[in-house]
């Protein structure tokens, strides 16, 4: 199937919106305790349950 | 759950990136009109918990929320998105298969259930394994692409594994489905990112300098996905290269133009795939393209496969929220990754079905 798009309308959007603002988690801050275990031990399996939807 | 770490939910952890961002911007959550949530999040629930009224609202996944929002934008429905990712993947020990996940049902997905497998490592094991038999390519190969990945994590302090990972490593470790290893599948992590996305002529005299959207591009792939076409026959091929004839006129710029390119990247093999597609080498040659030194290709271009962002590696909640901040983030500063100030050429793409 050919591409169909309209280049001139994609191309009215070049730089019309721009990102001015970032954000994320921090590991450390809002997550980890001070005992926290080394992510680093985890291993295979860790994840055991798998997610079912309530009944 | 491991010891010491905080149960938390995913709203709390989509809050906090949320706030962090509008810090970030300088923006009050009363200048948000507009609305994108990914992940297991609600737009309705995400409003009413943060006091948000946004006018328009949306939702999906990665960058395709970026794309929705611009054209939002654009068609004068808002000016100010917050587009915003949580999930608690990790404290919830979900589990991406298994016989019973998502309860035995036949739901998100369906194109790979329906042969029998019950993960995606099966589906991608097979994808990868027809990439061998078609090219040559080696599993040392895809291996420097945990490598490359592994490496640029150690550079994110906020990373959740720091220590590197040397080839040796990566084969010695056990495979999951053959031929994909451990360190061949993302982590499950907990985590949030935001990014606000305003119109550009507001954009100016704000707290940070403004990353302009220079180009995106869409494209699906849903005919025969049952048929896993589009990811066992054509490696997503297809839709890269409809992305590709969209996003690089649109910025005005050729692949040896990017400096950092991020993508999708759940399984390492998704990037060799995306190479190939968007033009950094020809198809088939994605193995060599990597081999050695993944994030310092011999290639004439300084595409930088990945940044680090999934895999084993960075951030909180895996793959997808880090494909939403990937477009503008990650670029190497001072011997730092971090979240540039600066335009740079990255690039944002929607393209296939979501893998």
């Amino acid at each position: 199937m050919a591409v169909i798009f309209d280049r001139a309308r994609l191309g009215r959007l070049k730089d019309a919106v721009a990102v001015v603002g970032v954000g994320e988690t921090d590991y450390a801050k809002d997550y980890r305790g001070p005992a926290a275990r080394p992510w680093a031990r985890a291993r295979p399996g860790s994840t055991r349950t798998p997610w079912r939807p309530r009944r | 759950m491991g010891k010491g770490e905080t149960r938390v939910d995913s709203y709390t952890l989509a809050s906090k990136a949320l706030k962090r961002a509008l810090d970030d911007a300088g923006l009050k959550k009363d200048d948000i009109d507009g609305l994108c949530t990914g992940g297991p999040l609600s737009g309705e629930r995400a409003s009413e918990l943060w006091g948000l009224n946004p006018r328009w609202s949306g939702g999906g996944d990665a960058a395709q929320c970026i794309i929705e929002a611009a054209l939002a934008i654009d068609a004068g429905l808002c000016t100010t998105v917050a587009l915003v990712y949580g999930n608690a993947q990790r404290s919830m020990d979900t589990a991406y298969g298994g016989a019973r996940v998502t309860g035995g049902a036949i739901t998100s997905y369906f194109y790979y259930a329906p042969w029998g497998m019950t993960s995606q490592g099966a589906l991608y094991a097979l994808f990868f394994q027809r990439h061998k038999l078609l090219y040559g390519t080696t599993e040392e190969q895809l291996g420097a692409v945990a490598v490359a990945f592994r490496k640029h994590a150690c550079l994110n302090e906020n990373a959740v594994m720091q220590k590197s990972l040397t080839i040796q490593d990566y084969l010695k470790a056990p495979y999951i489905a053959e031929p994909l290893r451990l360190y061949d599948y993302c982590l499950i992590n907990d985590g949030g990112v935001a990014i606000i996305l305003r119109r550009a002529d507001m954009a100016r005299d704000l707290r940070q300098r403004p990353i302009m959207v220079s180009g995106f591009g869409w494209s699906e792939e849903n005919v025969d996905a049952t048929q896993l076409r589009p990811r066992l026959k054509t490696f997503y091929h297809g839709a890269h290269r409809d992305v590709a004839a969209q996003v690089y006129p649109m910025a005005g710029v050729t692949p040896k133009a990017v400096d950092v390119f991020a993508t999708y990247d759940s399984f390492s093999v998704h990037l060799l795939a995306s190479l190939e597609g968007f033009g950094f080498c020809k198809e088939g040659e994605a193995g060599a393209f990597v081999q050695g030194d993944a994030s310092r290709s011999a290639a004439s271009c300084r595409a930088t496969p990945a940044v680090g962002c999934c895999r084993k590696a960075t951030c909180r909640a895996g793959t997808t929220s880090r494909s939403w901040s990937a477009s503008c983030e990650a670029v190497w500063a001072g011997g730092r990754w971090r979240v540039p100030r600066w335009p740079s050429t990255s690039m944002t793409w929607r393209a296939s079905a979501r893998a």
